[in-house]
This record gives structure tokens, sequence and C-alpha cells, in this order.
């Protein structure tokens, strides 16, 4: 731990006055406000919740910024709620815990020492385009279990599927997976018996005595993209600006490799990559003190969760040996991230790779992406990371 | 199984330091092992045995069906679940603050629960029985 100001590896609380104070927060959306929980119980408890506060409400509605006006296509298990989310979770949840074997692990380390060895030869890079995008992608097809080649179509997607730099909700960016998702469905169909890969999991699996329906497989496969695309990309790149300005915390790793998930875990807490999920009321309900009405959206913002006082001590510092850390970075509740094996296995490996490979990271230029909740800016990672590194 | 667990299993040794602590936790891990019965969800029975480490990493290490230990043993995921035997209550103690957190909205959680990653390994868990929440 280090208590010096860096410049690009702080990530301010912008949260703590409104969290003290009155625990939620409304901003606008799209004529769509959102109140957003703050505190740790509280989001805790709204997320336990899923009668009051539901996911299956209209397709794009609990996300926020909303996706109502690009999305008809409802994401599962992500936007349902029991019994039906019991039972589409039942089926991928195997799937989504292969990051786990030893298999899958060589395989993320052999990737991962590639792309860093591809860094260090070059010497100097932008570390979100050329780094943390083409591995997140590249990692991707390991837990779709499909060929590395297809990770260069989704590479040329860019950052974020939905979004393009310049508008935060594009449609055409949103039809281009659609059309990607529809042909490899279409792709897979054709061999449902033999195919190894998620479509093909997902074509054999059966829903309540039928199959799933062209729409279920892709809701699940925008799901898998969307979800784990910008979150792995600003953990990945994150990590990377956190070390550069912490060298003393990877030395410690070194020398102690069983901190990897310890550390691995502190980060994710600090970073937040997702600030905040949202979910509808059912009925007239409170949270935190304040009304909340039937059929208006609250999120549950983890970002905030993770940094509270009354749950962790020093919250605005990175311990990488912090002991017991209940951050929310991965949710809470029935829909907790359904990736989070595969995040914790891509960062776990990357720490290590870098203890290993890498002596220096230095920042020459950065960037910051700073994401605008009404009177809340929150540094969620960077549009641009610049480093020299060896 | 990934490899952390195994380079997981004694996560607080160096914090302890010197060399005869080392050799005399060493004779313990030949004589003084705790032995720990899990009941399975689906009504299994695995007497399980070690001498430190937490009964998380204990169960991962063995695959005790239901424990998951996705976090490492930090308290964030509460995939460790276990309800503890009445009668062997005393033995484990109640759960710690953050703990009590963790379980207070879960599902399944009695006056029992426990996060089995916040539960060191010693002879005082000697012949608990830990029935696996999930």
């Amino acid at each position: 731990m280090s208590s010096a100001k860096c410049p690009f590896s702080e990530f301010p609380d912008p949260f703590a006055a409104a969290r003290a104070a009155e625990g939620i927060r409304e901003i606008d959306d799209q004529g769509d406000p959102v109140k957003m929980v703050l505190g740790h119980r509280d989001v805790r408890k709204s997320a336990h919740d899923w009668r009051t506060f539901q996911s299956g409400a209209k397709p794009g509605r609990i996300v926020v910024p909303s996706e109502v006006n690009i999305r008809d296509i409802r994401q599962i298990p992500f936007e349902t709620d029991p019994p039906e989310h019991t039972e589409y979770r039942a089926l991928v949840e195997g799937w989504f815990r292969r990051p786990l074997t030893e298999s899958y692990e060589a395989g993320l380390t052999n990737l991962i020492n590639q792309e860093l060895d591809r860094a260090i030869s070059s010497g100097e890079l932008e570390v979100v385009h050329d780094f943390a995008l083409p591995l997140q992608s590249r990692a991707l097809t390991l837990l779709l279990n499909c060929p590395l080649e297809e990770a260069e179509e989704w590479i040329g997607w860019g950052t974020h599927v939905f979004r393009s730099d310049d508008d935060p909700l594009d449609g055409d960016k949103a039809n281009q997976l659609y059309d990607y998702l529809d042909a490899q469905i279409e792709r897979a169909s054709r061999d449902v018996e033999n195919g190894e890969d998620i479509f093909a999991h997902l074509l054999r699996a059966e829903y309540r005595g039928r199959k799933l329906t062209h729409e279920e497989i892709k809701g699940v496969m925008i799901l898998t993209f969307a979800g784990g695309r910008d979150t792995v990309i600003n953990a990945v790149t994150n990590t990377l600006a956190y070390f550069a300005g912490h060298p003393e915390d990877l030395q410690k790793i070194r020398e102690q490799p069983e901190l990897s998930a310890r550390a691995v875990e502190e980060l994710v807490r600090y970073f937040a990559p997702l600030t905040h999920m949202g979910r509808v009321a059912t009925s007239d309900a409170e949270v935190s003190g304040c009304p909340v009405a039937a059929d208006s959206r609250i999120s549950l913002c983890w970002a905030s969760a993770n940094r509270d006082p009354k749950v962790f001590e020093k919250p605005n510092e990175v311990d990488i040996e912090r002991k017991a850390n209940p951050h929310l970075s991965f949710g809470f509740g029935i829909h907790k991230c359904l990736g989070a094996p595969h995040a914790r296995q891509v960062l776990k490996v990357l720490i290590t790779a870098l203890t290993q490979r890498v002596s220096s990271i230095q920042v020459t230029d950065h960037q910051d992406n700073i994401e605008q909740w009404g009177d809340f800016n929150r540094k969620v990672g960077f549009h641009r990371l610049q480093v020299k590194i060896s | 199984m990934p490899q952390s667990w195994c380079t997981n299993r004694f996560p607080d040794k160096k914090e302890q330091s010197g060399t005869v602590y080392f050799f005399v936790n060493d004779l313990k891990f030949l004589t003084e092992m705790a032995k720990i019965n899990f009941i399975t969800k689906a009504g299994v029975e695995m007497q399980l045995e070690a001498a430190s480490g937490s009964v998380m990493e204990l169960a991962v290490n063995n695959s005790v069906p239901g424990i998951d230990g996705d976090c490492g043993g930090v308290c964030s995921c509460a995939t460790c679940h276990v309800h503890v035997a009445p009668e062997d209550w005393a033995q484990t103690g109640a759960p710690g603050d953050m703990e009590k957190d963790m379980l207070e909205f879960d599902d399944n959680a009695s006056e029992f629960s426990r996060l089995s990653c916040q539960m060191s390994i010693s002879d005082e868990l000697d012949g608990i029985t830990l029935k696996v929440a999930n």
C-alpha cells in the first residue's frame, strides 16, 4: 500500500458525500429517471429483493443508460426473474464455470503470455486498443470455446458493442453484433450434435421440456458479448495503470505469489468496472428512507458500495493484502455476474504474467474515461493509456 | 482444480515470522489433523482432514459439491456457505461482522450459517459437521 498520489492510478470516489447524507440520488436518463442506491447494505438489500426490484422489465430498461430504444431482445438470464431466471441460469452456469479448470487456466496463461510478449517486444503501446481489447477478445474465444481467429472480427468492433466514440447508444453497432450472432447460430445449427462451442451447447439445451428459441440463444449471447467487453477491458487497462504507479505492489506479489487472488479481489473492488445496474420497482417501495414509485427505476451502485466506510477500512486505498473484502463489483444475489470466474481468472493470470515477465511499466500519456451520472463524475478507466513497457 | 488453491493453502504463514514457528507448525501438520464432516445438498457425507488453511480451502481441494470459493476466501462471493450442526456451534463460534453482512440477505441462511472461508482450521474444529448450504 502506498499513500503517494499518482495522477493515473487514482480512482476517486465521487459518491462519498451523497452516500453519507441521503444514501440515494436521483439522476435523469433519457427521461426515465434512476434513483441510484449508494450504501453497501441498501445495495445488498435491494439486490436481494428481486420481487420488489425486478430485472424482467422491458428489455434494455434495467441498463443505465437505458437501451430500450436500441434493443428489443431480452438478455438471458440477466433480464428475467425467478422462476424463469433460475431455470435459464441453470442451463448456462456450468459452462461459465469452466474457467476454473486447469486446462482453461493453462490456455489463458498461454494466450496472455503471448499478448504480453508482443507488448514487451514493441516496447511502447496504447493499452486500451493495442493490449486490453485484443486480450479480452482472444480470451473470450476460450469462454465460447471457439477458434482463436474469431477474435479478429470482434476486435474490429471496438471496445463496446453498443457504444461508439461519439454515440453512447449506437443502434448500428448493435446490429453488427446481432447479424454476427444470427450467422453463428445458423452455422452451429448445421451440426448441433457434435458442435463444441457455446452456440452448440445452447442449441442442445432443454428449457421446460423444449429447445431454446433462436431469440433466447441470441439473448444469452448478447449478454455474453456486452457484459464482458468494456468491463474486462477497463479492468485489464486499469490493472496495468495501477502497477505502473505502484511497482512496489507488483514486487510484493512477485515475492508472495499466493497474494495474487487477494490482489485480484482488491483491484476489482477499487476499480468497480461496472458502476451500477438498474432494477424496476414492481410496487411502491422505499429505499434508504426514500420513496420509490411503482414502475420507476433504481440502480444498485456497486462502485459506491465498494467505498462504503461502514464496511471497508480505508476504502479509498488499495490494499492488495485485504483479507475480508465483501466488494460488490460482480453484483450480489441471484443475478451476480455469470462471467465472474472468467474475469477473475483473466486478472489472476495477467497479474502472474506481469510479475514473471515485466520489470517496468511507465505511463507516458493518458486520457481518463470519466462517466457522468447527474452531478457525479466517475473515472471508470481510460480512453487512452500510452505506456512504455519492458 | 485451479492452481491457486494449491499455492494458497498456507496464505498466512509468512506473516508469522521465525523459523522456529514454521518448524513447530510443520510438526503440528503431522500430529494434529482436524477431521471435518461435510454433508452435501444431495446428502453425501465426506470426512476430510487438514491441519491448517481454511475450511473452504479444504472443501475446494477435495471438490466438495456446493463449495466453490470463487473469490479465493475474502468473504466476497458467498459460494462457501455452510450450516454448522447446532451441537458444534460452540466450537466454530459465530460469524464476524462482515461475514454476517454477507449472510444477511442469503435465502439459505439460518442461525447456524457460516462462510467457510472465514473458518480457520485448527484442532478446535476436530469432529464438527457442516451441511453445505447450496
